[in-house]
């Protein structure tokens, strides 16, 4: 018999969920949190609203963890397209700075919503691009359009040079 | 080894999400699920259509037995209303939940406005300013607020080009730095002009105001309407309102008699003989028809204007100017200065053309370079 992977056990009630927050949550609020290129806020409040609209409809989804990720990246884009029309606070720069990512959270501003939350997904959680695009609820294809011009951006960005991680 | 663009990625991992994320989650939606907007879409026109005739029907019930929904002077409350100016005539709508409060303040300037805030704010606090603004200095770090606010009897301000374009967007405000300090926010404010008159809008955003908020605050700024003109009318005792802009071509020069004019006599020497309105490629201005000379030999005329040559000139004088008012002929640059003042007409925000009598000989105003070029 084949053993599943945690995201895709099916959780029927509000305890499974817990379980599931409790695996996916820190990848997920990472993922929103550079897809929005670093505003906390719609990081927070698209994986919350998320896992509460997953709560509601416990034992429903098949496979919640991709399901988590496309609502999350759906509610983040909604935001991010609100932001066009209303100026929100600044990202938190000082926070970003504190964090060590005073260089990546520009950068990543620089690229679309869809290079940046292709690139974390690949290069940060480490999935590979058919679940990246599951994640993403796009094509494979798609993925890695996004992936070749974020790493060429972030490379111009950022320098191609090799990083010490002694 | 990694690139470097690898190495700062793998630095996310350093973070956390805050805590307290799943107690919101089993706090249940804050937003409106999807399915639920896409039966929205299909039950937005009928329910739009059943708002108009019961707003209206409200509308047109409390015009007969009751007083308006907002009165200028009414305490701060919590219910969605509609603000009108007292003086100005001007509008917002106030989002349930916000509070709004008139305010008037006399100094060496009068301060006539409106403060909407989601908190009461302290109206004890000690402040300098006109008007006052050291309720701000205690500004809570959820909070929001925008304040409208229009001066009178400091520095007097020309007749802009144009009004601001309305609805007001984010886009025509700029941050400025915090008036008071304190906790106050940085603000962001609007020099703004309607149906002619400047007024000042400012909106301060907490640093963890909810997104609701915010919105709710942009929303009162989108919403400010100034009252639709009247062609013909003498408006609120400063501006004419003459037709619509596109009534009046490019290149064009329309003559407004005195006669047209309501109370020209009363309202200023300079047009009791008319005037002349003017629509050049980059602004729309007006020349008196009325010509004084102001020194020796004094000479006094009604201006003409001759269309094929583009010329304005007094009669029998030999006195004339091109397009711009300035001197031609033989008397150009010589003696006193002749030029004739060019005073500008402002587009308004509802497209009617308003023009100020009382700009001209004293109060000159620079129509910012050539409105020809």
């Amino acid at each position: 018999m084949r053993g599943k992977r945690p995201d895709q056990v099916r959780p029927g009630t509000a305890a499974d969920y817990e379980k599931v927050f409790r695996d996916a949550a820190p990848g997920l609020w990472r993922t929103i949190y550079a897809f929005a290129a670093g505003r906390r806020a719609v990081a927070d409040d698209a994986v919350a609203e998320a896992f509460a609209r997953a709560l509601e409809r416990a034992g429903q989804i098949r496979d919640p963890v991709p399901w988590l990720y496309r609502t999350a990246l759906r509610l983040a884009a909604e935001d991010l397209r609100r932001e066009r029309r209303e100026p929100e606070p600044e990202p938190d720069q000082a926070a970003a700075s504190a964090a060590g990512l005073a260089a990546l959270v520009p950068a990543l501003r620089q690229l679309s919503a869809a290079q940046r939350a292709a690139i974390v997904l690949h290069y940060e959680a480490d999935l590979p691009v058919r679940e990246v695009a599951r994640r993403m609820g796009t094509s494979a294809g798609a993925v890695k359009v996004h992936l070749l011009r974020g790493r060429r951006r972030l490379r111009e960005l950022l320098g191609d040079e090799e990083a010490d991680d002694a | 080894m990694p690139e470097r663009w690898q190495h700062e990625l793998r630095k996310l991992k350093a973070l956390e999400p805050p805590a307290g994320l799943l107690d919101r989650a089993r706090a249940g939606p804050r937003r409106e699920p999807p399915q639920a907007r896409r039966t929205w879409r299909v039950i937005a026109p009928i329910a739009a259509a059943l708002a108009v005739v019961v707003v209206a029907g409200t509308l047109a019930l409390v015009r007969a037995f009751g007083p308006s929904p907002a009165r200028p002077s009414s305490p701060a409350h919590r219910q969605a209303v509609r603000f009108v100016d007292p003086h100005l005539g001007w509008t917002i709508r106030v989002p349930k939940g916000l509070r709004v409060r008139h305010f008037h303040s006399t100094g060496r300037v009068t301060i006539d406005g409106v403060r909407v805030t989601s908190f009461p704010p302290d109206l004890r606090a000690p402040s300098n300013g006109t008007p006052p603004m050291g309720w701000l200095r205690s500004f809570p770090a959820d909070g929001v607020a925008v304040q409208i606010w229009t001066g009178e009897g400091g520095p007097v301000a020309p007749p802009p080009l144009r009004d601001s374009t309305f609805p007001l967007s984010p886009a025509s405000f700029r941050r400025i730095r915090p008036y008071v300090g304190g906790t106050e926010p940085r603000p962001w404010y609007c020099d703004c002009y309607g149906d002619g008159f400047s007024f000042n809008a400012a909106v301060w955003i907490g640093p963890h105001a909810s997104r609701a908020q915010r919105h709710a605050a942009w929303a009162v700024v989108r919403s400010l309407r100034f009252p639709r003109l009247r062609e013909g009318a003498f408006w609120h005792g400063t501006y004419y309102a003459l037709g619509r802009a596109s009534r009046y071509p490019t290149g064009s020069v329309t003559m407004f008699p005195a006669s047209s004019l309501p109370g020209s006599r009363a309202v200023s020497a300079h047009v009791r003989e008319g005037f002349y309105l003017i629509h050049a490629p980059r602004a729309f201005y007006v020349i008196h028809r009325l010509f004084q000379q102001p020194a020796k030999p004094f000479t006094q005329c009604t201006l003409a204007f001759d269309r094929k040559t583009f010329q304005f000139y007094c009669p029998g004088t030999g006195l004339r100017w091109n397009r711009v008012g300035q001197p031609i002929g033989a008397r150009a640059g010589s003696g006193p200065d002749l030029n004739l003042p060019l005073v500008p007409a402002t587009v308004a925000q509802d497209g009617h053309i308003l023009f100020s009598p009382f700009w001209g000989d004293v109060l000159r105003v620079d129509l910012q370079g050539n409105p020809w070029s």
